[in-house]
């Protein structure tokens, strides 16, 4: 089976190659062009290089456990450049001044191409880098619980998206440009509100209007649809394909995933039954499919109020960092790191962040976004009641009229249970030694019906 | 954005393609670095075969649905007689205790010579969404300790509750003083009043009715979780940011995925125990306001007589100190304590000085009240 592994030992093959290639390339063009001193003198450290290379690939190539593949892999590569160097050095002071003027007589082997096949050889070591990597990232990612995900996953999109950005922003800081509008012009109108959206989890992240006409038009599209007659099993699955592609928000912070939930739960609740429904349902449905829309409606513009608040404070971020590291800058002469820089970022924005979430406002505002969405899953499960209505499976809350009744019976044979407990324990502090023989019994009742309950 | 950008944007941020000469060997040099680095990291990842959290022996003494009683098997020398029941929150999962053997509070506490017992509320589902605090606090919690002192055979157990499993207790002790010897709080919050928490300002506002009912009875822990992602929104980008330095360490790499597998695996609720909650102690503070009434018994924190140890985290965000330290002065006790742990709320589990200090702080506290 081919896997990232055979990518890197192949990848390695093919650096040993080069090297070992090129060694053979400098014996024989130094010994077919006449260059016989040179030859002479120096075949013993060019045939010690040349037969190192090849240990060391087969070395490599013998590695067949990944694990232990990697693990000498750094050890590897190290033994290749002290070969490298060892090497260097011996032709160097074999040479002296004329070792430039000798190398011209070997192929592929003056200061400037060696340079390129060094750099090509340690870009295998890079690919090979890359595609570990990948395969690190593959396999721990395998180790994160599923639920956990999709924060890993937006965590990415936001460090590349800032990342894209970063050449404007590290001139900025070395220009101390840090003024928001001129910030503003290098970099997309969108940037604040995606990488708020995000680290945040917002998914819910088109233009308001737009999103309101398109809701609209789904749910008027549905209802016209169902006033004419009862919809096809076909239609009803279009229908719902088609709200879940526009209102794809999975992998979302909980707080606006809701509804996504609900155009999904509609779908698999209702789906199966759907051609079996009573045509005496569909007024009752298509009055709860307007509530919806309304509610929809009102939950998109609620949310966007929500971010937008969100969005608008986290706009002062950007301008804060790069006049903090401008200030360093104009100090040190040395611009930070992409990773300094993003975890600063990070600090200021979630500072910026917290002023707004710690408002009455943005309080108040969350609520009414949860109660929006919860409601509006609460009348899809409506719907799916009055679907399922009248045929022969349990409804959801006949459900919850069963659990009601276990949580009633429950609590009134705690209650038994325990006055049943301190009669016992009074008729103990009671009891006479003729009474006691009575109450015995009573105590084997109570550890009946105690291993009963469990 | 393809999987593994990320991940070599961090580890390996040299470009070699335009590389000049005299700079070949240091370059080098770097690649080495880098390549033991993914080396060691990679090993790591490939030795993942289980993330395994709450490994302290221990086997199941009582059940009762969904809730059961852990107890604790331990070999070390007893130094106490009276046995702890740890009652955990309802909110994620008691495991946090037992998170990885070298830092457990539950392991420590046991070789220290503690007898333990855990209770674990378990998975509510939709069958259990009328079920109270009451129906967990005079059901559940007292059969448990009814139990323990059946089989311990002693009148009263020591009661160590955590975040809400410590109001919990709180309630409990009130209403069955006879029954506890020794109260421990961790990071509790008893005076829901305070707004310094962003949990505590955001409940008050909150519709508790729209979204129980919303949520058909039975309120999703991932809900809850994201109620506490959002205190500190970029806290997940900070764990992320350093995972190249966790892939490295296997016990860092291990510490981590069990973190994660901890904080994924978070139950629902049982959706009238949390409206009961949420009106009762967020948005009426009835509690430390001597005004709460379960099933029909006015709960009187002034009742609890036992001794009281209360501990707090100095940077808690989630239960912060002023919601906490009310409760030495409302118990009734003689002998009461506070005691500070500086850290954060989970820390008081995990952390190092949890281990060091506080475990062996609240274990000494214990031997010294078991007479």
């Amino acid at each position: 089976m081919k896997t990232v592994f055979t990518d890197v030992l192949e990848s390695q093959k093919k650096a040993f190659d080069m090297w070992s290639d090129l060694s053979n390339n400098v014996i024989s063009a130094t010994t077919t062009n006449g260059a016989k001193a040179f030859a002479t003198k120096n075949q013993s450290f060019l045939n010690d290089w040349y037969t190192k290379q090849n240990e060391l690939l087969t070395e490599t190539l013998n590695t067949k456990n990944p694990t232990e593949a990697m693990e000498k892999a750094p050890e590897n590569f190290k033994k290749m450049l002290d070969a490298q160097v060892e090497y260097f050095n011996k032709w160097k002071d074999a040479f002296g001044e004329n070792a430039t003027k000798a190398m011209k007589d070997v192929p592929g082997f003056d200061a400037k191409a060696y340079a390129a096949q060094y750099n090509d050889g340690l870009n295998q070591w890079n690919n090979w880098i890359k595609e570990s990597t990948k395969w690190m990232e593959e396999n721990l990612t395998k180790n994160i619980p599923d639920n956990m995900k999709p924060a890993f996953e937006s965590f990415q999109t936001s460090y590349s998206t800032i990342q894209k950005f970063w050449e404007p922003i590290s001139k900025m800081i070395e220009h101390g440009t840090f003024q928001a509008d001129f910030i503003n012009k290098f970099l997309p109108q969108d940037f604040y509100k995606n990488v708020v959206d995000q680290m945040m989890g917002f998914k819910l992240n088109g233009n308001p209007s737009d999103m309101l006409e398109h809701s609209n038009k789904l749910f008027e599209n549905w209802i016209s649809t169902f006033q004419k007659s009862t919809p096809s099993f076909e239609k009803w699955t279009q229908w719902a394909e088609e709200t879940g592609k526009h209102f794809d928000l999975k992998h979302i912070n909980p707080y606006f995933s809701m509804f996504t939930d609900m155009t999904s739960q509609l779908r698999s609740s209702v789906e199966p039954y759907f051609n079996i429904m009573d045509n005496n349902k569909q007024t009752e449905i298509m009055k709860i499919m307007k509530d919806i829309q309304f509610a929809t409606s009102s939950y998109i513009i609620k949310s966007s109020e929500l971010q937008g608040k969100v969005y608008e404070k986290g706009r002062n971020a950007l301008p804060e960092v790069i006049k903090h590291f401008s200030t360093e800058f104009s100090k040190t002469k040395t611009l930070p790191q992409y990773m300094d820089f993003f975890k600063k970022y990070m600090d200021v924005l979630e500072k910026e962040m917290l002023t707004v979430l710690d408002t009455k406002e943005y309080s108040v505002l969350q609520s009414e976004v949860s109660k929006l969405a919860v409601g509006i899953k609460s009348k899809m499960d409506t719907i799916t009641e009055i679907t399922l209505k009248d045929l022969p499976i349990l409804t959801k809350s006949a459900g919850d009229d069963f659990s009601k009744e276990i949580s009633d019976l429950k609590r009134k044979v705690r209650t038994l249970e325990q006055e049943l407990k301190s009669a016992i324990e009074l008729l103990k502090v009671k009891a006479t030694p003729a009474a006691k023989a009575t109450a015995e019994p009573v105590v084997a009742e109570v550890s009946k019906t105690k291993a009963s309950k469990n | 954005m393809q999987p593994g950008h990320f991940m070599v944007g961090l580890f390996f941020s040299l470009t070699i393609q335009s590389m000049k000469e005299e700079s070949i060997y240091n370059a080098a040099e770097v690649i080495v670095e880098q390549v033991n680095t993914a080396a060691e990291a990679m090993k790591n990842i490939a030795e993942v075969n289980e993330v395994d959290i709450a490994t302290a022996p221990k086997k199941i003494v009582w059940k009762d649905g969904k809730v059961s009683l852990y107890h604790f098997v331990s070999d070390a020398p007893k130094k106490a007689k009276t046995p702890v029941m740890i009652s955990y929150a309802l909110v994620n999962r008691w495991e946090m205790m037992d998170l990885q053997p070298d830092r457990s509070f539950i392991r420590k506490m046991i070789s220290l010579g503690i007898d333990v017992y855990v209770i674990d509320w378990g998975y509510p589902t939709q069958v259990d969404r009328y079920k109270t605090m009451a129906d967990y606090i005079l059901g559940n919690m007292n059969d448990a300790i009814d139990f323990i002192r059946e089989s311990a055979k002693v009148d009263k157990v020591n009661l160590l509750g955590v975040c809400q499993g410590g109001t919990f207790s709180l309630i409990y002790a009130a209403l069955f003083p006879e029954k506890v010897k020794n109260l421990i709080t961790l990071v509790t919050p008893v005076d829901f009043k305070d707004n310094s928490g962003l949990l505590f300002k955001w409940a008050k506002d909150m519709d508790v009715d729209a979204v129980v009912d919303g949520f058909g009875g039975v309120i999703p822990g991932d809900f809850l979780n994201s109620g506490f992602d959002l205190i500190k929104p970029m806290n997940k980008a900070r764990k992320y940011l350093s995972m190249p330095d966790t892939m490295k360490d296997k016990d860092v790499l291990m510490n981590f995925l069990r973190m994660e597998k901890w904080v994924a695996d978070s139950p629902a609720q049982a959706g009238e125990t949390y409206r009961q909650f949420i009106k009762d102690m967020y948005q009426e503070n009835k509690l430390s306001e001597g005004k709460f009434v379960l099933e029909g018994r006015k709960v009187d924190l002034k009742k609890i007589t036992s001794p009281v140890l209360t501990i707090y985290a100095s940077a808690d965000h989630i239960v912060p100190p002023a919601t906490t330290i009310p409760i030495n002065d409302l118990v009734g006790s003689k002998d009461k304590e506070l005691l500070e742990f500086p850290g954060g709320h989970i820390g008081v589990f995990v952390g190092g000085r949890s281990q060091s200090v506080l475990t062996p702080a609240i274990t000494d506290w214990l031997v010294k009240r078991d007479n």
